[in-house]
Parts: C-alpha cells; structure tokens; sequence
C-alpha cells in the first residue's frame, strides 16, 4: 500500500523534487532542515517542516538519529535519502529498515556491495559486465601503488574506493608524480568519506562518460529508460548531461542496456539506479561504478521517456509491480541539463555564497526548470553550490540547445556568481554542437576559450549607456555597499532623461 | 574634467559617456537610452532605440557585477571627480600596489605552492584550500613578485583572509 506520510532527509532542489512528487501522489511530505536552512525553499514545500540540528552536516543532514527522530515525532512510514548526505550511505538504510521504516532505494545489502568499489568491480566481472583494468584491491602501499601503475600501464587514475563526486580522485601522467598525487587523495578520501583507501586503475583515452538509468522492483523485473551523456565535466564534477548520446549507435544502446540491466541483477538491486560506463574512443565500454540512489541529473531520462522516477522509487519502496516494460520505454526528443552552480568560474570553479536578491528564471517551451532557491535565498558555504538545474528538451538535439540557450539568456539572477554564461558558451560551443568532445575537453579546451570571450563593442555600448544612466540618475556612482542599497529604492530616483530622444526618434 | 560624463570600465576598455544637451553618447557614438522604471532594488532597466535591457545588478569590491543575456559583466563606473582623484592616486605606487589574494571561502589550508620571492603569473596556483570536502587552487590574480605568506599549511582560514601578498 502506498505510504501516506514520506520524510525528505536532504535538501535543496532535490527535497523539492521529491516533495512535488509526493504531493502529486497524494502522499505528505516531511521536510527536516537545519538551523542554516530556517528559512529555505524545501521547508516550505513540504507539508510539515522539522530542525534536526546544527548547520554543519554532520549535526543535522548526516545525522541518522535526529532524521529518525523527525521521522517518529512526524509519523512518516518511509524516507526518501535524496541524492548525496545519506543516499548512499548502508548503514543509514539498515538503520531505517531496524527503526520499522521503509528505506525508499536498494537494500544495505545491495548498496554496501556497490559502494565499495573493489566489491562492484569483482561482482561485475562475474556478471560479464566489461570492466575498466586496474586493482582489485586499494593499495596499500606507495611502493605497491607504484608497482601496480606501472603494471596497468601510465596514464593512471587513483580513486578512493568509498568516493564519489569526483574528491579523492586524482590523474598520474607518470611514475614521478605517483607518489604526491597519492598523498593527496588519500588525504582527499579520508576528509571526504572517513577512509583514505585508494585504488588504481588504467585511464582511458579520448572517454565518454555514458550512464544508464534503470528501475527494478522486489518482484525481480528490471527495465532500463536508457542513457545519459555527463562528458561535459570538470575534475569529475558533471556540467551539462543530456540524452540520448551522440556516440552510440542503436546496437551499442541495445549492448548497453543489457549489460546495465545485468549489472542490477547481479547485485539484487531494486528500486531507481544508474550503471556508469566509460566509453571509449574506439567504442568500447566498460563498468565505471553504480550509484545507488537518484541521480541529479534524472530529469533528462524522464523528460524524453515521460516516466516519472521519483514516483515509481516511492511505488517500487511499497513493494508495487513495476508494470512498466522494456518495450513501453519510448524515448522521445532530445533533453539536455545545465547544471546551475554558485560558483565563480574565472576562479577556477570556486564556490561563491550571497543571499539572492533578485530571480527570474526562464520558462517556456520545453523548459523545465529544477531549483531550490527563490528571493532572499541565503547561498552558504555549508552545503553543495548545485542551486538549480534547468533542462531544455527538443525534438531533436539541435532544438533541445536552442531551447536551453534561450532559457540560460532569460535567467536573472544576483547576489551570487553563478556557472550560467559557461554553461552557455558550452553549450552554444562549436564542439558541443558536433558531438566532438571526451570528458576532459573543459579543461583542455573550453574553460580557457571561455576566459577569453566578451561581448561585442555594440553591447558593451549599450550596457555602459544603461548602467551610467541609471547610477547618474540615482545621484550614487560610488560602489560601495550603503549607497548601493539606495539605488531603485530613492523616490526621487528614476528620472525619464533620454525620453525626449526616444519620442522625437518615433515621431521621426 | 567634464561634468557630464560618466565612465564605464570594462576591464579591457574605459568607455566614455557624455550627456549631452542632445542626448547620450558612448565614446562619441550617439546612444538613445531611456530609463524605465522598475519596482526592485538594484536594477537596471533601460530602453535603447528598439531594445530592452534588464538586469539586477551586484555591488562589489571589483564594481557593478551583474549577468545580462547570458554574460557576466563587472564594470566600474566613475563619474570625472572621482575618475581624476583615482588617476592622482595611481600615479607610483598604488598601481602597483600589494595585491592581497585572500581566501574566497572559508577553508583550511592544505597547500602552500608559492614560495616568498617568487615570480608568479596571472592565474598561477598558490595556495590550495579545502572547502566543503574538495581541494580547491586559490590562484594568483594578477602577475607579481610573493611577498609575503601569511598561512601555514593546515590552518584554518575565515572567507577573505589574506592569504599570500604580492606585488
């Protein structure tokens, strides 16, 4: 039976999304927030709000017992973990499922084996699952570490085996920058995840990062809703993601697919997941890892396949039959995600914090927009910078970028920098728009080309007749913080000079 | 110095606008600019010839940052008083003044990568500071001589606090 009462343990754009959908479903959501979040978006959206701690995660968002004790005092039956904080974390769903609750994604058990990374590899492997070559085991040494490198054969990639999110992850071109790039994820991993294990594996060249989405429920019925394309990335953080890929072929899909599906069945898994692959220059894939929870960027599957997955993660957490089968799945269209940061992108992607005084975003055809953020939004240093992800869906892919273009130029926003003029230029980027790029062409192409671009002498005209006006008419040139805050506020302010132009322009 | 005009800096390129008795001109180029009113702080709005502009607009230490149509501007606007008492200001020292690169967030140091005495160019890593779990490269804002580390490694440090100075 259908839960009637779901806590969101998380926050941000992806407690609303969950919360839309349990509203949709009839079913009353429980947001749980922390004495940062007072105020934020996800307490509103939800039907009941409660504190659990302390701004810091690990007092509040990371924290089992005051989510358990919300989940108590509010009466919900199942948690929704969301993406990141606890999603997956096992222990966190073993404590669910020994609370009397229901943990709305895989058992512990399935998500303790492909969170480990060394475990998935093994499992895949059995399941004929392609894998990428490299260590079965973290290592444990620098002497064993280099060894193994230069066994599997330079470039190389050292990743921790509990990460994710691209930290504790680090490239070694050769054996002289083996040993500090070591340090440094180990360092990385045990600040991140608490274990610093670190494993080594063969770094491909010219790779794409392909993903497949798939759904299975405790009946042993799994289907996949296809693929998702996240090469547009900087140091393993994805950027822009869209489906369906440019680089596979309907064979390739179908091989995929199935492999994807296989790789579900052979850890037990059920509910929503994605199987990551690395695809290579010559169309070779391999199994990169499985995350076992909903995906940030899921709107792209669900706006080409119409299949809501948040819906079915709470239907599948109910024990219901997954009625939905491999030949309904229809993609339709083309839908690519920009991945809106609060980040300062001339810095090297620094995340920025301010409070967000004014927004507009886009709509429209084919928009749909994914935010966690509204006027008065305070954007702190506590949590991740990810404030909003807006999707442009087409009939094809060249409409799906058009439309995500126009909608990134309507977007209004201050108070914060943010990454929507790189994720335009991406986007609008020549490169982008032929297919032709692997996962590294942010660093190794886009982000200088980026820092180079302004706008034309035409535009600069305008804007510096706009601004010089306004801040003349406002009597305040000065910059500074207490005269700033008058502008558009001053009564006497906005005069109408340059009106008389513009009238005898018309009569003319 | 004219009274009646106001300076736009791009970074790349000062322009000039004189309002005149017939009308706005930017670097000579005449520019028929209208205000229209808007309800929120902050905000420019404005009509020129056939086209809108509107943007909400930050007040920084840099200048006026704001995101207009998809492209982030940061400009400096002065109107001749103050263009000329910066230009005084500037001549010697102050342009080639210490500049400070402080801690964009707060973090702890993991990484010192410059050393006192060494030559660094304009986005050269120097200090690396961990910031919610990744390991981020504060880098060098401009090119210059390190004069001074003010942080040791593993130290924790407060959003702009002055990390390494150079000149």
């Amino acid at each position: 039976m259908m839960f009637q009462k779901v806590l969101v343990a998380n926050r941000g754009e992806i407690a609303i999304r969950v919360m839309r959908a349990c509203r949709e479903m009839g079913v009353r959501s429980v947001a749980v927030y922390s004495e940062a979040d007072r105020t934020a978006l996800h307490t509103q959206m939800a039907d009941e709000a409660h504190l659990i701690g302390g701004a810091v995660a690990a007092e509040s968002y990371l924290n089992f017992e005051r989510i358990l004790d919300a989940a108590k005092r509010s009466g919900a039956q199942a948690i929704h973990p969301g993406y990141g904080f606890l999603a997956e974390n096992s222990g966190f769903a073993k404590a669910v499922k020994d609370a009397g609750l229901i943990f709305i994604g895989p058992s512990a058990e399935a998500m303790r084996a492909m969170g480990s990374k060394t475990e998935a590899r093994r499992m895949m492997k059995s399941a004929g699952v392609p894998i990428i070559p490299g260590t079965e085991e973290a290592v444990g040494s620098a002497l064993e570490a280099s060894r193994a490198a230069a066994q599997i054969g330079y470039p190389v990639l050292l990743k921790a085996a509990l990460g994710g999110g691209g930290k504790g992850m680090r490239i070694v071109e050769k054996e002289a920058d083996l040993k500090e790039a070591l340090d440094a994820a180990t360092r990385e991993a045990r600040g991140a995840f608490g274990d610093g294990s670190i494993y080594i594996e063969k770094f491909l060249e010219g790779p794409r990062h392909i993903e497949f989405q798939i759904l299975a429920d405790e009946h042993s019925r799994v289907v996949h809703l296809g693929e998702r394309e996240c090469s547009i990335q900087r140091r393993h953080q994805k950027i822009i993601e869209e489906t369906p890929s440019v680089a596979l072929t309907p064979e390739l899909r179908e091989e995929m697919g199935a492999a994807a599906v296989r790789a579900a069945r052979a850890c037990g898994y059920t509910n929503a997941g994605t199987v990551e692959c690395m695809l290579d220059a010559r169309g070779r894939f391999y199994f990169l890892e499985m995350n076992t929870r909903l995906q940030v960027e899921h709107p792209v599957t669900e706006m080409v396949t119409g299949v809501d997955l948040v819906k079915w993660q709470l239907r599948i957490a109910a024990g219901e039959k997954l009625t939905l089968t491999q030949n309904q799945i229809v993609p339709r269209g083309h839908a690519i995600e920009a991945r809106l940061y609060a980040e300062d992108v001339t810095a090297g992607f620094l995340p920025t914090t301010g409070t967000i005084h004014y927004l507009r975003m886009p709509s429209g055809p084919g928009i749909r927009e994914d935010s966690g953020i509204a006027e008065g939004s305070e954007i702190s240093s506590f949590y991740d910078p990810l404030f909003s992800k807006l999707v442009g869906w087409g009939g094809n892919r060249a409409e799906a970028i058009s439309r995500l273009a126009r909608a990134l130029r309507e977007y209004r926003i201050s108070g914060v920098r943010t990454t929507i003029p790189f994720c335009l230029f991406v986007i609008e980027h020549l490169n982008f728009q032929n297919g032709d790029y692997d996962t590294r062409i942010v660093d190794t192409r886009l982000l200088s080309e980026f820092l180079e671009i302004r706008a034309s002498a035409d535009t600069e005209r305008s804007v510096a007749a706009a601004i010089a006006l306004s801040t003349k008419e406002n009597g305040s040139l000065s910059p500074d913080g207490e005269r700033a805050a008058a502008v558009g506020t001053k009564k006497s302010g906005w005069k109408w000079t340059g009106r008389r132009d513009a009238l005898s322009e018309t009569r003319m | 110095m004219e009274d009646n005009a106001v300076y736009v800096h791009f970074g790349h390129h000062e322009y000039k606008v004189i309002f005149g008795k017939n009308g706005i001109t930017v670097d000579g180029i005449p520019v028929p600019v209208e205000l229209l009113p808007s309800a929120h702080r902050a905000f420019v709005k404005a009509r020129i010839r056939d086209q809108v502009l509107d943007f909400p607009i930050d007040f920084t230490e840099e200048g006026a940052r704001f995101l207009f149509s998809g492209h982030e501007y940061v400009v400096r606007v002065e109107d001749s008083r103050q263009r000329m008492l910066r230009s005084f200001a500037a001549t010697g020292e102050v342009h080639r003044a210490a500049l400070s690169i402080k801690a964009p967030m707060p973090g702890r140091v993991v990484k010192i990568e410059a050393k006192v005495g060494e030559q660094v160019t304009r986005g050269q890593g120097v200090v690396v500071v961990e910031a919610m779990k990744m390991e981020n490269e504060v880098r060098a804002p401009g090119d210059g001589t390190v004069k001074d580390i003010r942080v040791k490694e593993e130290q924790t440090v407060e959003k702009g606090e002055v990390l390494v100075v150079i000149e």
